[in-house]
């Protein structure tokens, strides 16, 4: 592997290596730009979303002068004729250096021309033997190859400067597939942050574009090796690992516990490391994935507005600050143990009070016995509603993104299939077969497109269907996760609340008990000084009373450590029916007046407290109520433009797919019906 | 002409001679309608001009059930349209059964050994055991297979003259007509399974000179052989990955499907976008029945049509196969006839022909036999067989260049409609893929509208 390692000379593009190319680029006084010739090709053969950031991506894919790494697998399949290849290419890298002489900024306004020099016989009869089998490829004989090369795009120039800053550190050699992924992987990002800026314009508000510019094994800042993905974010580059993006969501999630977060691709399981042991294919599949699903994480949490203005983003997209510089600063440092014991919109400044409340256990417990009032029961059913439509969402789209990847699997195997058949037939028409050959030929012609076209529909199947259908998914689960918060700060709400019924009638009981006990106590003082047996009795009774309280003592300071159930604890898991409840109902009875007297008053400091609780925690309720109705319907919103997004994009991957592969159809029928 | 083929060479050596090719029992059968034959090429001679301008068409459809349980069969509808005179009308129909083709596919095997008979699709088919021959899908692809058979002789300039053919075609009276030949079939043991049997009789040829070949092969059949070998490679090769092909067909039909009804559950979430949800699960629903249709297409008409190319081509192969054997019969009566000759040649210088004729000498010496007059019963025996081999010799020499003639003929007629069948084949593959693209093409336009 290579081509993994970290090329030192690779880092700078102006060094030894590139310099000495860019002189004998002057030195020819011209450049040759046939390997931009090349890509234009490439974008007329095969793809769906074709932008032009396949010129940078794969022009600068070339320059990589480090070792190849191919594939060998994919070399064994059969490609008869000009798909185009450009990893071998190492004389037409040439003249990218030369471009990237000039400057970006001059580039930027002005259609750059880029003039053109006579090309290596070497390299034309590259091209010759690549593109010679297909006319419509086919690159003319002469050696003075006229061609000029317009230079304005400005995303080119920004991903040719991220690419020669970092240039292609690692950039393992890629297959053919790999370079049509990472075409449609640029265009993919290139169409979702068009729509993203459509948004934008809705919203009156400019936050730019951001997105994975590049990824692969790279020196952190630490200076240790590890697979890096570069953010491009304004004019930023930031390096950051996989494990860094996951630590950011756990911490976002702390910190917004109300925010429905985009996802991230999965973690490798176990299990896939057994199944897939780590390969350099792999790797790379895996790689690209994360580029995908990252850009999409990233673009996600620039449009939510409380992380956009986070501190938290902010250091994430500073390219000086390393993880654990941001770990260990405020944000992240200062989280609370608990979501439930914060404020929900702010959880790093929870107020004394938040710690006091109680953590439920369950979402289980039950609210029928707490009077609701009809408000708090239509906002209550609103938000059962919206756990029933992500229930569904997610069951549904867990279905719909296996369905894509059987699709995907299957169009994978329909197109081996199909570069067997056209491979074997193209075989075929080289055996004499007279008048025939040339109509076979081209049915094997029109086979080998339906081959490359299938090969790109699969690519998009993945990536415009499958994906998608897992962010919704994530989506939908996040939003589940969203709403048992809510659910259990509900009940944190609903056991508050009982806790104050539960204190208010005890102070009733002891109340009363206290006037019944000064009613008996006068007719037992009557009746006492008549009898000694009842006196007796009476000294009894205030014996076992003291034991009682011991026994009660004990309870209390067995209760577990949290803040509320140290203050609350023998009554607040009232449902449970532990000890203490029932050993007060007889306490009460045989309590001393002075006793009662004392508990009320603790009593109703404790109701003061709670009272202060059901404040908080009414106001916590109410946020979050806001809060996450506002943002379910942002998401529900953003599902259906989604929706129609991907509706639109499959289909016109769709009509290009059918579109191109009748083209082919239509060619070689008529190949066949000029048989005579 | 061809009673020279049909003739068995007079011709009894003790020479390990390959067995006889062409039974003489279906030869009589044959000669019984020679005359008609003849006749009727003499009629056909006298509009000779005319001759390419005339044409046969015959289609094969309707496959129906005839008679229930036992006795079931299928009868299938062959309509002719032609402008050949010797037919009673323009255009005509008639139902003919599966055995009514193999019994003119024996008779004309039998007329006509010197050419390749189209072949029949097997009736050994798996379908027989499953007792699926009745049900449409077999039938129809059979429908084709027969179809191309009729159309095969059509074109073959021997064949489409053959009375048998003509009158399977037109006659009425067909059901006599194959009784008659049937009973003096059956006198010679040829029941039904005749064609069984004559393919068979060429397989134990072909056995017994598995590990011979000829010693002269001309060049030309060594490219032919070469040729329809590879071609019967590559049709098979074709033939298996359009299998694969087809199964990956099923599995997109099926995904698609469940794609399509699982995109109209999510439509139920999102009522806002219930209309273009419905539409894109149709459009789904469409691919599906797309890829159903390609792989109803493969299924039953494309790998039929290369099935029966693939037979074709070994109908060919037999045909070369048969014509080496006549090579090696007329090799095997040179080796002999020089042989005698040489013996005669040591006889008459009356060298020493070796130990053993040292040996056989000295024995004739002590049996007192006249070594002259033995000598002379010799040589006038060998000169005798001598004439007989150097007859034979003629005659398979004439039969072997007559039949490799021949051979060669069939072989380009062969190519014909190789191209012919290929060309057709191809063009219809290209045909469905088109129409697969352009039902899709504006159903997804359709759905491209409605997202707009």
């Amino acid at each position: 592997m290579d081509s993994y390692s970290y090329h030192e000379e690779d880092n700078n593009p102006f060094s030894a290596t590139s310099s000495h190319l860019f002189n004998s680029t002057i030195s020819g006084n011209n450049n040759n730009n046939v390997n931009d010739q090349e890509q234009d090709k490439q974008e007329h053969t095969a793809n769906g979303i074709l932008s032009t950031h396949s010129h940078s991506f794969l022009t600068t894919e070339s320059l990589n002068p480090g070792p190849l790494f191919q594939n060998e697998e994919e070399d064994n399949n059969p490609r008869h004729y000009g798909y185009p290849s450009f990893h071998q290419d190492s004389s037409s890298s040439v003249n990218i250096f030369g471009d990237s002489h000039i400057n970006s900024s001059d580039l930027y306004h002005k259609q750059t021309q880029v003039p053109v020099i006579e090309a290596a016989a070497e390299e034309e009869d590259h091209h010759s033997i690549r593109y010679g089998l297909n006319d419509g490829y086919s690159v003319p004989d002469n050696n003075t190859l006229e061609s000029t090369v317009m230079l304005d795009s400005p995303s080119v120039i920004a991903s040719m400067n991220g690419d020669l800053y970092y240039n292609q550190t690692a950039e393992v050699e890629e297959e053919e597939q790999e370079q049509q992924e990472r075409t449609d992987y640029e265009g993919l990002v290139n169409s979702r942050r068009f729509e993203g800026q459509e948004e934008d314009k809705d919203e009156d508000e400019d936050y730019g574009e951001i997105y994975i510019s590049e990824a692969g094994q790279m020196k952190d800042m630490n200076g240790s090796n590890a697979v890096m993905y570069v953010i491009k974010y304004h004019s930023l580059l930031i390096r950051r690992r996989y494990s860094e993006f996951d630590h950011l969501r756990i911490s976002l999630r702390k910190l917004f516990p109300t925010v429905i977060l985009p996802p991230i691709p999965e973690k490798h399981s176990m299990m896939n490391y057994f199944l897939n042991p780590i390969n350099a294919k792999n790797d790379l599949k895996i790689i690209n994935k994360r580029k995908r699903l990252l850009t999409v994480f990233l673009q996600g949490c620039l449009s939510i507005k409380v992380i956009r203005d986070s501190k938290l983003w902010a250091y994430f997209m500073n390219p000086n600050m390393t993880w654990n510089d941001i770990a260990s600063s405020p944000p992240i440092s200062i989280l609370p143990v608990s979501n439930l014991l914060a404020p929900p919109l702010d959880p790093v400044k929870p107020s004394p009070l938040h710690l006091l409340l109680p953590l439920p256990q369950s979402t289980n417990i039950s609210t029928h016995n707490n009077n609701i009032s009809s408000q708090e029961l239509e906002i209550d059913t609103k938000f059962k509603d919206y756990h029933q439509i992500f229930q569904i969402y997610q069951a549904e789209t867990h279905k719909l993104e296996k369905l894509c990847k059987k699709q995907k699997l299957h169009f994978r195997t329909f197109t081996k299939d199909l570069g067997d058949l056209g491979a074997f037939y193209n075989a075929f028409s080289l055996e004499d077969h007279d008048r025939l050959s040339s109509a076979i030929e081209k049915t094997g012609q029109a086979i080998d497109i339906n081959f490359i076209n299938s090969e790109s529909f699969t690519f998009q199947i993945l990536t415009v269907l499958e994906e998608p259908m897992f962010e919704f998914n994530q989506l939908s689960g996040e939003s589940l996760n969203v709403l048992k918060f809510r659910r259990l700060k509900q009940v944190q709400y609903h056991i508050i609340n009982m806790t104050i019924n539960k204190r208010k009638s005890r102070i009733k009981e002891l109340k009363s008990a206290q006037e019944q006990s000064k009613r008996l106590e006068e007719i037992l003082r009557q009746n006492a000084s008549q009898s000694p047996t009842i006196a007796a009795a009476v000294k009894r009774l205030e014996q076992g009373e003291s034991l009682n309280k011991l026994r009660n003592g004990t309870a209390v300071n067995s209760s577990s450590s949290t803040a509320w159930r140290r203050i609350f604890g023998n009554s607040a898991n009232s449902s449970g029916g532990r000890s203490g409840s029932p050993a007060n109902q007889t306490e009460i009875t045989t309590m001393s007046e002075q006793e009662r007297q004392e508990e009320v008053v603790k009593l109703e400091a404790e109701l003061v407290k709670l009272n202060e609780c059901l404040r908080v925690i009414t106001k916590d309720l109410k946020e979050i109520n806001r809060s996450l109705s506002e943002n379910i319907d942002t998401l529900l919103l953003g599902f259906s433009q989604q929706w129609k997004l991907i509706m639109r994009k499959f289909t016109s991957c769709m009509l290009q797919y059918l579109r191109e592969n009748k083209e082919a159809w239509v060619q070689a029928k008529e190949e066949i019906d000029s048989i005579s | 002409m061809s009673d020279e083929f049909v003739d068995e060479p007079l011709f009894d050596s003790p020479a390990p001679i390959p067995a006889p090719i062409t039974k003489q029992p279906i030869a009589s059968t044959a000669q019984d309608h020679h005359d008609l034959i003849t006749k009727q090429t003499e009629d056909l001679s006298i509009s000779q001009s005319k001759i390419d301008t005339l044409f046969i068409k015959s289609t094969v459809s309707s496959p129906s059930k005839e008679n229930d349980g036992q006795n079931a069969y299928i009868t299938y509808l062959v309509s002719t349209i032609t402008n050949n005179p010797i037919f009673n009308a323009k255009k005509f129909e008639i139902r003919r059964r599966f055995s009514d083709f193999v019994f003119l596919y024996d008779v004309l095997s039998n007329d006509h050994p010197e050419c390749v008979i189209p072949p029949l699709p097997d009736k050994q088919r798996l379908e027989y055991l499953k007792g699926d021959r009745f049900s449409p899908e077999f039938t129809e692809k059979r429908c084709q297979s027969l179809q191309r058979f009729l159309k095969r002789i059509e074109g073959h300039p021997v064949l489409k003259k053959s009375k048998i053919y003509h009158i399977f075609l037109e006659s009425t009276e067909w059901g006599s007509y194959k009784v008659n030949l049937k009973i003096k079939s059956d006198d010679h043991g040829l029941g039904s399974g005749s064609s069984l049997t004559s393919d068979g009789g060429i397989i134990t040829d072909v056995f017994i000179n598995a590990f011979k070949s000829p010693n002269l092969q001309s060049k030309e059949f060594i490219i032919i052989k070469e040729k329809s070998e590879k071609l019967d490679e590559n049709i098979a090769r074709i033939d298996k990955i359009f299998q694969k092909i087809m199964k990956r067909y099923g599995d997109l039909e099926q995904d698609y499907y469940d794609f399509s009804y699982q995109i109209k559950k999510i439509a139920e979430l999102e009522p806002e976008l219930e209309i273009p949800f419905v539409k894109f699960s149709e459009g789904l629903q469409g691919l599906s029945l797309g890829f159903a249709q390609l792989k109803q297409f493969l299924d039953n008409e494309y790998l039929i049509s290369l099935k029966d190319l693939e037979h074709y081509i070994n109908s060919v192969r037999n045909l070369i196969k048969l014509k080496d054997q006549k090579q090696m019969d007329f090799e095997a009566i040179s080796e002999y006839l020089e042989r005698s000759i040489h013996e005669k040649n040591v006889i008459i210088t009356g060298g020493s022909t070796g130990a053993s004729g040292f040996l056989s000498a000295k024995f004739e010496e002590l049996t007192g036999q006249n070594p002259d007059l033995n000598k002379r019963e010799k040589l006038n025996k060998l000169e005798s067989k001598i004439e007989k081999l150097s007859k034979e010799l003629d005659i398979s020499q004439k039969v072997s260049q007559e039949f490799e003639k021949s051979t060669l003929k069939e072989v380009n007629y062969f190519d014909n409609v190789k191209s012919l069948e290929l060309k057709e084949s191809l063009g219809k593959l290209a045909d469905k893929n088109i129409e697969f693209y352009e039902t899709l093409i504006s159903k997804w336009e359709d759905i491209e509208k409605s997202l707009a």
